[in-house]
């Protein structure tokens, strides 16, 4: 049952410098689960690591604990490797297409100056805990000569809120509730590490911060429920956090971006919004749960709540996009009310209704690599999660492009709820509906 | 049965919070369960028309898995029941989810496991618990 140990040769390419290995646990117990994802990536590996991404599904929180899975693979990496990593909701490596689990990518250079950082509080001040994230990495790494610089992040995705009386709420019919939640609920939820995930203003402030720097990442979940996530960093184990691992080398930075969307004749105008551009409550000055319901969905506000889970198991399909922003694309988190949660914050008044399915999500995957030669020595990529819950179990058909289009090359495919990018020159942006893409050009592509 | 590979398979399956209960089965047969030998509790009040809705779908399986039929589901109350078949046999690997359960990442494992079990099937030694259709 267990797939670790068979005899799949990853990695190793001749006259490649860089060594990179895949790491990978389906252990249920948390240690053991920790120790073998390890053992399993540096067995692969000639060298030691010089830096090391660990991800994991939210299941061993109830089969052991996180400390006890990262005190784990601590006891088998070598110490002071620097770890960064956090809890996703599915994956997809060289060994398979998984919802549980634990995996890991290893990667070893000499010519490599590597640090972490981190910040708290995420949710209650972004960019704060983005800045003090920044500062760790400027200085431990300014002094660095290698002149290519790339970033690895994690940020603590949106946790629903736990109200007095009410429970985890996410959709409210009242009107009388959903404004509560919308002007006391939602702003005091940060002070609880829950809320809203605020990763396109962590994101915004690290580009600000560390503009040099090519940026990956997403946001760790859990299995979709959005109740708990974790963030690692070396041997801790934090929430409502960031963690960033940043790396200046000798060898320029493959970052790519695709989204899996496209847009319709739909549109409408945001001409009201509230809570730093996260919740709408106007669409053409109109209420916007009635608008977003009545006009754009179609479907009788008074039915909705009948329909909900109809709802619920199609919305995934229709996200949206921006005129002012096109590389933004969001959906909607929950209705509050009168008033719509947005996914994430508003890049914009003008929105374009977007429909994708999964013939369109393997499209872009296997337009990935179509213009390269394949010369990479590993690949992390960080993939929206909604690929998965629209794809059910030809989610596997991802696995399937990624191994005839990499061959043995060894990839790590993770997928948060959110994902985020930055490339310097551009706007960084955080959207869901993305597949983004890193590497390091050795040999040049 | 306790040393059934195909069961520790389905053990692995039933653990997942909105597993609530799996299975290999056809039509009025239920080949391999979990070593447990019981679904999670509230599968109990619902299991009788469940089961004979299952069998019901069996016979569609058994009339069409020869022509490619994959996958089948249907919702009763406040459930899903996914069947996974196995190629060109009438037996299906079963689960039963809560309606509102998020289905895409539990199918990704539902897919792993009917892979597994394929798999453990396909050893030479292996006797056969899946009738062909």
């Amino acid at each position: 049952m267990l797939i670790v140990g068979r005899d799949v040769k990853l990695n190793l390419r001749n006259n490649s410098k860089i060594h990179a290995s895949i790491g990978f646990s389906r252990k249920w117990d948390a240690q053991e689960a920790g120790r073998e994802v390890v053992q399993s990536a540096l067995k692969n590996l000639e060298t030691p690591p010089s830096f090391f991404l660990l991800f994991s599904t939210i299941h061993y929180k109830d089969h052991g604990g996180f400390q006890e899975f990262l005190n784990a693979a601590l006891d088998v990496l070598p110490e002071g490797t620097p770890l960064i990593g956090g809890t996703i909701a599915s994956f997809i490596n060289n060994y398979g297409c998984y919802a549980r689990g634990a995996a890991a990518l290893a990667v070893s250079y000499p010519n490599m100056d590597i640090t972490v950082g981190y910040g708290i509080r995420a949710k209650r001040n972004p960019k704060k805990a983005a800045r003090n994230c920044a500062n760790m990495i400027r200085k431990e790494l300014e002094k660095s000569s290698y002149k290519n610089k790339f970033l690895i992040n994690m940020i603590s995705a949106p946790i629903i809120p736990k109200i007095p009386f009410m429970g985890e709420v996410n959709n409210v019919k009242s009107r009388f509730y959903g404004a509560m939640l919308t002007y006391i609920g939602m702003p005091i939820a940060h002070y609880f590490g829950t809320g809203i995930g605020k990763e396109q203003d962590v994101i915004e402030q690290l580009a600000l911060s560390l503009p040099e720097y090519y940026m990956i990442g997403g946001s760790s979940v859990d299995d979709g429920r959005m109740l708990s996530n974790y963030q690692f960093i070396g041997g801790n184990i934090l929430s409502n956090s960031i963690t960033a691992l940043a790396c200046s080398t000798d060898i320029p930075v493959f970052l790519k971006a695709q989204i899996a969307v496209h847009k319709t004749e739909k549109k409408f105008k945001i001409t009201d919004a509230t809570y730093h551009d996260y919740i709408v409550k106007k669409i053409e000055n109109k209420s916007a749960s009635n608008y977003f319901l009545k006009e754009i969905l179609e479907i009788p506000p008074e039915l909705f709540y009948t329909l909900g889970p109809f709802y619920y198991k199609t919305s995934d399909y229709f996200p949206m996009t921006f005129e002012e922003n096109n590389e933004h694309v969001l959906g909607v988190g929950s209705l509050l009310g009168n008033n719509i949660l947005l996914s994430h914050k508003m890049a914009g008044k003008n929105v374009v209704m977007c429909t994708t399915n999964g013939n369109e999500i393997l499209r872009v995957i296997d337009s990935l690599f179509l213009d390269y030669n394949k010369a990479f020595p590993f690949l992390f990529i960080s993939s929206s999660t909604i690929y998965s819950f629209i794809l059910r179990n030809k989610t596997v058909k991802i696995k399937e492009i990624l191994d005839k289009q990499l061959g043995d090359i060894p990839y790590l495919m993770i997928q948060p709820i959110i994902e985020n990018i930055y490339i310097p020159g551009k706007k960084p942006v955080a959207r869901a509906y993305s597949t983004n893409t890193l590497s390091l050009l050795e040999g040049g592509v | 049965m306790r040393d059934d590979p195909i069961a520790n398979v389905l053990d692995d399956l039933l653990k997942l919070d909105d597993i609530l209960a799996c299975m290999v089965a056809r039509r009025d047969m239920i080949s391999v369960m979990p070593t447990g030998d019981s679904f999670k509790p509230e599968v109990n009040q619902i299991w009788d028309i469940i089961k004979r809705a299952m069998d019901d779908v069996f016979g569609v399986i058994r009339d069409y898995s020869q022509a490619g039929l994959g996958e089948m589901e249907f919702r009763m109350q406040d459930y899903e029941v996914l069947f996974y078949v196995f190629p060109d046999t009438e037996n299906a690997l079963v689960a039963i989810i809560p309606a509102m359960a998020n289905k895409g990442l539990i199918e990704v494992e539902m897919e792993n496991t009917r892979r597994e079990i394929l798999k453990i099937m396909e050893e030479p030694d292996r006797e056969p618990v899946l009738a062909t259709a």
